[in-house]
């Protein structure tokens, strides 16, 4: 409530209000432009801080052997989130991973490769051997408790949802980003699905050197 | 004479063996509708789903509808539309797929395709798979898929 009386602008405060305005339109150009440009990179406070919360998710290998998120920490890793009924972006992902790290050769020796499923009642240990086979040892798959995944889709703010089709089946909608995550387990970059495959590997190549 | 029955014979035989051709022996149209290059992605071994890719010419003066396909290679088949935003992908089952009359519907990656469901054997680069598609109008239609390779997005997205 303001009960202060209405008074006239003194010529005195022009200079100030001028200045004022200036700070302001500053301040505007700066959220329109600069911003929507660190918007496409992760926010590195945000994704750093994340790495001791999730620190002891249990997950499920493919060999059926838990193990704790800290305990993948100490490599450069890759991080994507989908499941094996997904007909189009995790194969597709897979394999443009794969043919990014041929591209790199020995400079991606240390990368490893993993794969959180988010459907995880359907994808079994042996589900994810079988799906990863191909691929060689650097690819991991992962399932677990439901519950567990999800402390892992919180802190990486990914989004998933069972979507129902035929009969008593369902499809799952859920992001389709890789995530960079270096040795500290920390996300240091992004890659979006449809990434020109010149780009992934320069992108690689940075996160790796 | 002989001659002549050998050859009533064998083109009788000729006319049997037609019709009893297995069902790979595709056509490429059903009433006003052709297929053209229907392919299935390439899949990896562990791999239980695919994606079936075509574009579909409708010739008629009236607009058809593609309703349902099915194969012997796939437990189920269903019709889906995939879309991306904001870094999400999402699937959705369409009920069918609409070919305007004298235009077309294209299923490819990133858009309407069809859904395999618990393939037989992993789909190889050439393997040619066939595909029943039942369309509203035009009927059935039997036609092979050719398997190959889904090219990258990435590389799709620049030529655009």
């Amino acid at each position: 409530m303001n009960t202060e009386p209405r008074r006239h602008v003194r010529w005195t405060e022009w200079p100030i209000i001028l200045v004022a305005a200036l700070i302001g339109v500053l301040a505007l150009l700066v959220t329109l432009h600069v911003v929507p440009k660190l918007g496409n990179a992760p926010d590195d406070n945000a994704y750093a801080a994340f790495a001791s919360e999730i620190d002891d998710v249990t997950l499920i290998g493919a060999d059926g052997a838990e193990v704790r998120w800290r305990d993948l920490n100490g490599k450069p890793r890759l991080v994507f989130f989908g499941f094996t009924r997904c007909p189009e972006i995790c194969p597709t992902t897979v394999a443009e991973l794969s043919a990014a790290i041929d591209t790199l050769g020995s400079a991606a020796a240390d990368l490893e490769v993993e794969f959180i499923s988010v459907d995880p009642a359907r994808d079994t240990p042996d589900v994810l051997a079988a799906y990863f086979a191909s691929f060689g040892p650097r690819f991991h798959g992962y399932t677990g408790e439901r519950a567990e995944i999800d402390r892992l889709v919180r802190a990486f703010r990914v989004f998933y949802e069972y979507v129902p089709t035929s009969g008593d089946d369902y499809t799952v909608n859920h992001t389709a980003i890789t995530y960079l995550v270096n040795a500290r387990g920390e996300v240091v970059d992004i890659i979006g699905y449809g990434n020109p495959p010149d780009r992934t590997v320069a992108q690689l190549r940075a996160f790796l050197s | 004479m002989f001659s002549a029955t050998l050859r009533i014979v064998a083109a009788s035989f000729m006319l049997a063996a037609l019709a009893f051709a297995p069902d790979s022996a595709a056509q490429h149209h059903a009433g006003a509708v052709t297929i053209e290059d229907p392919w299935v992605a390439t899949t990896n071994p562990g791999a239980v789903v695919a994606g079936g890719y075509a574009t579909l010419h409708n010739h008629g003066a009236q607009a058809d509808r593609l309703v349902s396909a099915e194969s012997p290679r796939a437990a189920r088949v269903e019709l889906h539309e995939m879309s991306m935003e904001g870094g999400i992908m999402r699937m959705r089952q369409v009920r069918g797929i609409d070919i305007p009359a004298g235009g077309e519907a294209t299923l490819r990656p990133g858009g309407l395709h069809i859904m395999f469901f618990d393939i037989d054997a992993p789909f190889e680069e050439g393997q040619r798979v066939p595909v029943t598609l039942h369309f509203e109008r035009a009927g059935e239609l039997r036609i092979d898929f050719v398997a190959r390779p889904r090219p990258s997005p990435g590389a799709h997205a620049h030529e655009h």
